[in-house]
């Protein structure tokens, strides 16, 4: 529902898809609470033939692989970039972060008539309201308050959707990508020349930055790794018994026919109780009031599996030799 | 065909050498998707025939005849007589239209007198009829159907369901390969597919799995009921009958383990044939049908059907 794409499924299908999630049993055999394991791809893990990269203008960058079955598979690319900007008045401590989602697959997708703004702006306007302001500490981008701090702008494009769960996916790609980000270390260059002249490092005519091109002295931006994690519960509706049934990483026909989503995104940090920093409902059905508490409590509960459930590609290179052209770089 | 042999264009499949100025008898024939080059090696000075192919594929062999199977994953064309799964994408006046292959291809039509009517199989269709064409088959139900004609003035294909075996499709799932990984085989309706399930391969590369028929109570009920019931009525009380009856758990796992043995052969773009299907299955009786799909898996459980 979120990608614009949208399966036609008989009433019959529907039917044995929701009788399937009653019993535990969705259409590939998972349980309600089962998520499937997808692939991660990042600039420090692979290289090309020729050793480079595979983002070379990017700060740091991941794709991300989540193949469901032999044609179906959400495909998504993440790119930070990092540049020097000068802050904003009223936050004159804090860097920027600024998450662009391109979803080129919906704006031209043949499938759904309707190809409205509303439409392609639909997981830009998602990801961007439940993660910008919670993925890094944005203090920490600043170089001299007032006049220097990093503007990060993370790129996500979605090659493909078709194993549903894009904003899942998006928030595992976006994650992975600036854990791999290098922030270059960045010195004013004034205090480096003039030594014995008064030191005015904020003045107009010593307002230079000097990059060290020392690789070893980049960091990466802190708090990635307390970072919120989104969780999409979807929540479907079964009319036999009245019953409502909630499920995890939905794949694109469960998301055809479900009630609604709820997209969560969760902080949840060593040590402290997990807080649920936004919030968001897609879909047309109506959300109980009541069912809030469980789609919650499942979400905080996936937290730790979805962090925990990914292989990165070329780790086992002895036995996915075959699938590795698949997966990986094509 | 024992193993599978990719080729492209230009690639030599087999040779064979024949001495210069005779026409020595070919010990291969060549199929389509193949050509026949004529190479003089100089250094022995014989002429050799070499059998190169002319598209991307897979390599056939039957006999001594040699084809290349091309590898178009998308491309379905149809046969008379073809068994194909589709799914109803609008209702017409006179027709329904059927898509086959997605929704990147040209749609096929099931007329109004392709399909069986309830009262009578030759009964003339009326106005009522076409008015009453909603409440069979809607748009997303998925049918199957045979392929009766193909339009020779654009190569559009029409369907009929005229027979027991076909119709409207329900409360099952369905998957799709590629069509060029579908064989081509005289039965297509599986049984008892397993001893677990039903499964109706289509030849356009979508596949219907559902639950075994047998299992139903009215199944054996009917045996015993008076003769003058007409097989079709028989037949359509089976079906609502598993319409509406939902299914265990085991025959839910069941029915989740062959669409995954399914999946696991088009991930490696392996041949979708019911042996293959049924040694990944037997394969994998000590996986969970959700952990089949894992890349390691997947290799692992498909490695038959590459010796």
């Amino acid at each position: 529902m979120a990608s614009g794409l949208a399966l036609q499924l008989s009433e019959s299908e529907k039917l044995y898809l929701i009788d399937g999630c009653a019993d535990n049993c969705r259409l590939d055999g998972r349980e309600r609470e089962d998520i499937r394991q997808y692939t991660i791809v990042t600039s420090s893990e692979t290289t090309s033939a020729d050793g480079h990269p595979p983002l070379m203008l990017s700060n740091g960058s991941a794709r991300l692989i989540l193949s469901s079955s032999g044609s179906t598979s959400t495909h998504i690319l993440c790119s930070v970039k990092v540049e020097v900007m000068t802050p904003s008045q009223s936050q004159p401590n804090q860097g920027n972060l600024i998450v662009h989602v391109e979803d080129s697959l919906a704006a031209n997708s043949s499938l759904s008539r309707k190809k409205n703004e509303e439409d392609r702006n639909r997981v830009q306007s998602i990801i961007s309201e439940l993660l910008a302001t919670n993925l890094i500490d944005l203090e920490s981008l600043c170089i001299i308050p007032y006049h220097y701090a990093f503007n990060v702008s993370v790129d996500v494009e979605i090659l493909s959707g078709t194993a549903g769960s894009i904003i899942d996916a998006c928030c595992h790609a976006i994650r992975a990508a600036l854990q791999n980000t290098l922030l270059p270390k960045v010195v004013p260059s004034s205090i480096v020349n003039d030594a014995g002249t008064s030191m005015d490092p904020v003045g107009s005519s010593s307002s230079d930055l000097m990059l060290e091109s020392d690789l070893s002295l980049a960091q990466t931006p802190s708090g990635i790794d307390n970072a919120a994690v989104v969780v999409t519960v979807t929540v479907c509706h079964r009319a036999l018994t009245n019953s409502y049934l909630l499920l995890l990483d939905a794949s694109l026909e469960e998301e055809a026919c479900c009630f609604c989503q709820v997209h969560v995104a969760v902080d949840a940090r060593e040590g402290t109780e997990p807080t649920i920093c936004a919030l968001r409902k897609t879909g047309n059905g109506s959300l109980p009031w009541e069912l809030l508490p469980e789609i919650t409590a499942l979400a905080v509960k996936a937290v730790p599996m979805a962090k925990s459930s990914f292989r990165v590609a070329g780790s086992s290179r002895n036995n996915a030799s075959l699938l590795q052209t698949q997966l990986d770089i094509q | 065909m024992t193993s599978l042999h990719l080729v492209v264009p230009g690639q030599v499949i087999a040779s064979s050498s024949s001495s210069v100025g005779t026409d020595g008898e070919d010990s291969f024939l060549k199929g389509h998707g193949t050509y026949l080059e004529r190479v003089t090696n100089t250094s022995t000075n014989e002429a050799e025939q070499r059998l190169v192919a002319s598209v991307v594929g897979i390599v056939h062999r039957v006999n001594k005849l040699i084809t290349v199977i091309p590898a178009s994953s998308g491309v379905y064309d149809g046969q008379v007589g073809d068994l194909v799964v589709g799914q109803v994408t609008a209702v017409g006046p006179t027709r329904w239209k059927v898509a086959l292959c997605g929704s990147g291809q040209r749609e096929a039509q099931l007329p109004l007198t392709g399909m069986v009517l309830p009262g009578g199989v030759q009964r003339v269709r009326t106005a009522q009829d076409q008015r009453d064409m909603r409440q069979h088959l809607q748009e997303g139900d998925w049918i199957s159907a045979e392929v009766h004609k193909i339009n020779p003035n654009d190569g559009s294909l029409l369907l009929h369901t005229r027979s027991m075996r076909y119709g409207k499709l329900s409360y099952g799932t369905h998957t799709c390969v590629p069509p060029a990984l579908m064989p081509r085989r005289k039965n297509h309706y599986y049984t008892d597919f397993l001893d677990q399930v039903d499964v109706v391969w289509g030849v356009n590369g979508q596949i219907w799995i559902q639950r075994k028929l047998s299992a139903l109570q009215g199944y054996h009920n009917n045996v015993a009921q008076a003769e003058n019931d007409r097989d079709e009525d028989r037949h359509e009380r089976l079906r609502q009958e598993h319409a509406s009856t939902p299914l265990l758990q085991d025959d839910r796992m069941a029915v989740a383990r062959v669409r995954n043995a399914i999946e696991c052969l088009a991930m490696v773009h392996a041949m979708v044939t019911p042996e293959h299907v049924e040694t990944v299955y037997r394969q994998s009786s000590h996986l969970r049908p959700a952990d089949m799909l894992l890349p390691d898996n997947v290799i692992a459980l498909t490695a038959c059907t590459r010796q």
